[in-house]
């Protein structure tokens, strides 16, 4: 049986709320226009009963369809919308690689490591070998992915023998009886190696070779470290192929690229 | 823009360059000369349809360069 204690008003809105004084003491009273908060009435006033409804109201504005994607249009508004850039939509859900921002060929990395192919020529110039990275055997123009050989340089430039106490030569040296190219390149993480080598072009008619490529700890200039390396070897006893002025006569010359990715 | 002689090439003798000749044309490589400014600049086709120029000497009056002895 209810009491004055329990007594409830029909829901109304703040005009039409009773007098506190008026009212029964302890009844309780929904504010239908203020989200409809319950106020209790304690006999000289109305005092907040029910927690304050969460949030504010959001609206939507524009023109929003079934399906759209939702983004604010203002503090308390939303209306729809679409994305924008590298990825675009177009009214719905379903996404679009935008051709004009596609990747970059020259950022496409993996595991940090950079996506490079270029080609190393080592040329016997009347006598002297000599060597240099280029882009293609048959273009021999400046290589466009070879960042990560520091000194990289199309111009031909004498070859060095490299080791404890020589350096590279525009990112290149050569272990000669061992028939293996260095390249100077910051330290190749081994077990992540991802390369491939060929050599496109041999005219000294000597022997046949074959490459073979990885990486190997070597003592360059004082500086033992992991590097990117080019092994060339007899194609039928797998003997190194010596890199020198009897492999490579006079006018004669090797290239070899590599495509991999590299640190 | 004339020729300019690279850092690392290094003085030789008329008698070398004329070996470097001879090895270049034991195996059918003709050295062509260019002047350019001061230079005489000794050079062959080789590579990929022997569209690859080498400059392998220079000289300049009485003085030879190349790039190796």
């Amino acid at each position: 049986m209810a009491s004055a204690n329990d007594f409830i008003y029909p829901p109304d809105t703040r005009a039409n709320q009773p007098a506190a004084g008026s009212a029964i003491f302890g009844a309780l009273y929904c504010v239908t226009d203020e989200d409809y908060i319950i106020e209790r009435n304690n006999g000289t006033s109305w005092e907040q009963y029910s927690t304050t409804p969460g949030g504010g109201a959001v609206t939507a504005t524009g023109s929003p369809a079934n399906g759209n994607l939702t983004k604010f249009s203002g503090a308390t508004s939303i209306t729809n919308g679409d994305l924008t850039g590298a990825v675009t939509t177009s009214g719905g859900l379903a996404t679009t690689l935008a051709t004009g921002l596609s990747p970059d060929f020259a950022d496409i990395s993996l595991d940090g490591q950079l996506i490079q192919t270029f080609v190393v020529e080592i040329v016997n110039t009347a006598g002297t070998l000599q060597h240099r990275i280029v882009d293609s055997t048959a273009q021999a123009a400046a290589a466009g992915y070879a960042s990560k050989i520091t000194g990289a340089s199309s111009t031909l430039a004498n070859t060095p023998s490299v080791g404890a106490g020589v350096n590279f030569t525009n990112g290149v040296g050569i272990v000669p009886a061992s028939g293996i190219i260095v390249f100077n390149t910051a330290a190749q993480d081994t077990a992540e190696f991802f390369g491939t080598a060929i050599i496109e072009y041999y005219s000294g008619n000597v022997t046949r070779g074959r490459v073979y490529v990885g990486t190997n700890n070597i003592d360059v200039n004082g500086t033992t470290r992991v590097r990117l390396i080019i092994a060339i070897v007899n194609d039928m006893t797998a003997a190194a192929w010596n890199i020198n002025t009897t492999n490579l006569p006079s006018g004669q010359s090797i290239w070899i690229r590599f495509t991999g990715y590299l640190t | 823009m004339s020729w300019e002689k690279p850092d690392f090439w290094v003085p030789i003798s008329a008698q070398t360059l004329e070996e470097k000749i001879q090895s270049l044309a034991a195996n059918q490589f003709e050295a062509h000369t260019e002047t350019s400014g001061e230079w005489t600049v000794y050079y062959f086709m080789a590579g990929p349809l022997n569209s690859h120029r080498h400059d392998f000497a220079a000289s300049s009056g009485e003085q030879v360069f190349a790039v190796g002895e």
